[in-house]
C-alpha cells in the first residue's frame, strides 16, 4: 500500500487539532496523535482493509511509532 | 527474548493487580505514584475496546495505590484565545488519564500545558501549586522529585515519560537548545476563573527545532534501578525519581545534547536572541 493511502487510513483517527499535520513520520503515540481507543480502532481498520489478522504478540510500540513503521509492519505480516 | 503467553481476557485484571502490587512493594506507603500509560495493549488482551474496560483498569490501579497520592499527566495544548477551561478540556495524555481526570475524586493541577490529575492525601495541595517555571521549583515535577515518587509506566517503553524534563531543568544553564518562554492567559479551574502565568523551558527554533529523544536514556534508567513486571505480554515498569534524576543529570551534564535526536544541527553556536518571542 502506498504510504499516502495509509496516511489517509490513519488520518480520521487522529485528534482533530493534529489531523492535518499528520505525515508518514509523525510520532503517533509520543506526539499524542492517537490515544488507546485510536490504536485499537486503527488495528481493526488495518485488519479489515488488508484482510489480515494482526497477532498481538507480533506488534510492539515501535511498530506503531509512525505511519512508516506501520507500513513496515504490514509488509512483514503480509510476507509471512 | 522469550515472551509470556497471552492471558485469557478474564485473567488480565487479576494479573494486573498482582503485577502492580509487585511494582509498588518496595515503595513506602507514603510514597506518591505517578502513572504514564498506554492501555491499548491491556485492552487488546482483554478483548475490549470500550470505556468500561479503561474504567476497570483504573479501578485496579486506584485500589492498588489506595492511601497514596496518585497522579497522571493530563496535558493540554495550551490556550485558545488566551483561555483554557481546565475543568472540561480533555487530557491528550491517553485514555486512562482522561478517565482518571473525570473522576470526582481527582483534582487537576494548574497549567495550560502540563497539568496533572491527582487524588489522595496531597491532591488538594498539588492542585493549588502555581510554579513560576513549569519544571522548576514549586512545580509538580519538583514535588515528585522531592518525595522520591515512584514512576509507573504501563504498556509503554520505560523511556516514554515526560519526567525527564525535570532533569533537563536541573542542568538548564548547559541546555542551549531550550529557552525560557513566558506564557500568560486565563484558566478556569474548579469553577474559578483566574489569570495564570507560567514559564516554559521551550525548544529553540534556530538553527533547528530540536527533536527530543528520550529513548537514548534506557541504559541510565536501568542503572538507576528499573523494576519490570509483565501482564501477559504487556510490560510494566517502575523507577524512583531521586536515583533517576541523579543518574540522568550526571549524563546530561557530560553531554547536554544527549536528548536531542537531530543533534548535528546544534554543532553550530545557538544564538538565543533569535529565539526570543
Amino acid at each position: 500500500m502506498h504510504i499516502d493511502a495509509l496516511i489517509e487510513l490513519v488520518r480520521p483517527l487522529v485528534a482533530p487539532p493534529l489531523r492535518m499535520q499528520l505525515t508518514a513520520e509523525s510520532a503517533l503515540l509520543r506526539g499524542h496523535f492517537l490515544d488507546s481507543f485510536g490504536v485499537l480502532e486503527l488495528l481493526e481498520r488495518l485488519e479489515t482493509h488488508f484482510g489480515i489478522q494482526i497477532p498481538f504478540d507480533e506488534i510492539t510500540e515501535a511498530d506503531l511509532q509512525t505511519v512508516r513503521t506501520i507500513s513496515a509492519l504490514l509488509v512483514r505480516l503480509v510476507d509471512k | 527474548m522469550i515472551l509470556s503467553a497471552p492471558l485469557a481476557p478474564d485473567d488480565v485484571l487479576p494479573a494486573l493487580s498482582v503485577s502492580l502490587s509487585a511494582l509498588l512493594q518496595s515503595a513506602a506507603p507514603s510514597v506518591p505514584i505517578v502513572v504514564f500509560s498506554s492501555v491499548w495493549p491491556l485492552m487488546q488482551q482483554m478483548r475490549r475496546k470500550d470505556v468500561g474496560a479503561v474504567e476497570e483498569i483504573l479501578d485496579v490501579l486506584t485500589l492498588r495505590t489506595q492511601g497514596r497520592t496518585l497522579l497522571m499527566p493530563t496535558f493540554t495544548r495550551g490556550y485558545a484565545d488566551g483561555y483554557i477551561d481546565l475543568d472540561s478540556t480533555p487530557s491528550i495524555s491517553g485514555a486512562l488519564t482522561e478517565c482518571f481526570r473525570k473522576r470526582a475524586s481527582s483534582l487537576r493541577t494548574s497549567s495550560a500545558f502540563f497539568s496533572y490529575a491527582a487524588h489522595g492525601p496531597d491532591a488538594s495541595m498539588l492542585s493549588e501549586l502555581t510554579p513560576t517555571d513549569a519544571w522548576g521549583d514549586g512545580s509538580i515535577l519538583a514535588w515528585l522529585e522531592a518525595n522520591n515518587a515512584r514512576v509507573v509506566i504501563l504498556g509503554l517503553d520505560p523511556t516514554h515519560t515526560s519526567y525527564f524534563h525535570r532533569c533537563e531543568w536541573h542542568v538548564a544553564p548547559l541546555i542551549k537548545h531550550r529557552f525560557p518562554l513566558s506564557v500568560a492567559g486565563r484558566i478556569r479551574q474548579r469553577e474559578l476563573l483566574r489569570p495564570l502565568q507560567e514559564t516554559l523551558f521551550a525548544r529553540v527554533e534556530q538553527p533547528a527545532k530540536p527533536i527530543t529523544n528520550f529513548t537514548v536514556l534506557r541504559p541510565w534508567i536501568e542503572r538507576s534501578g528499573l523494576i519490570h513486571q509483565r501482564v501477559g505480554q504487556v510490560n510494566l515498569w517502575a523507577f524512583d525519581t531521586q536515583p533517576l534524576t541523579q543518574t540522568v543529570c550526571a549524563a546530561l551534564a557530560q553531554d547536554p545534547l544527549l536528548l536531542v535526536g537531530n543533534r548535528s544541527a546544534f554543532d553550530l553556536k545557538i544564538d538565543n536572541s533569535k529565539n526570543a518571542h
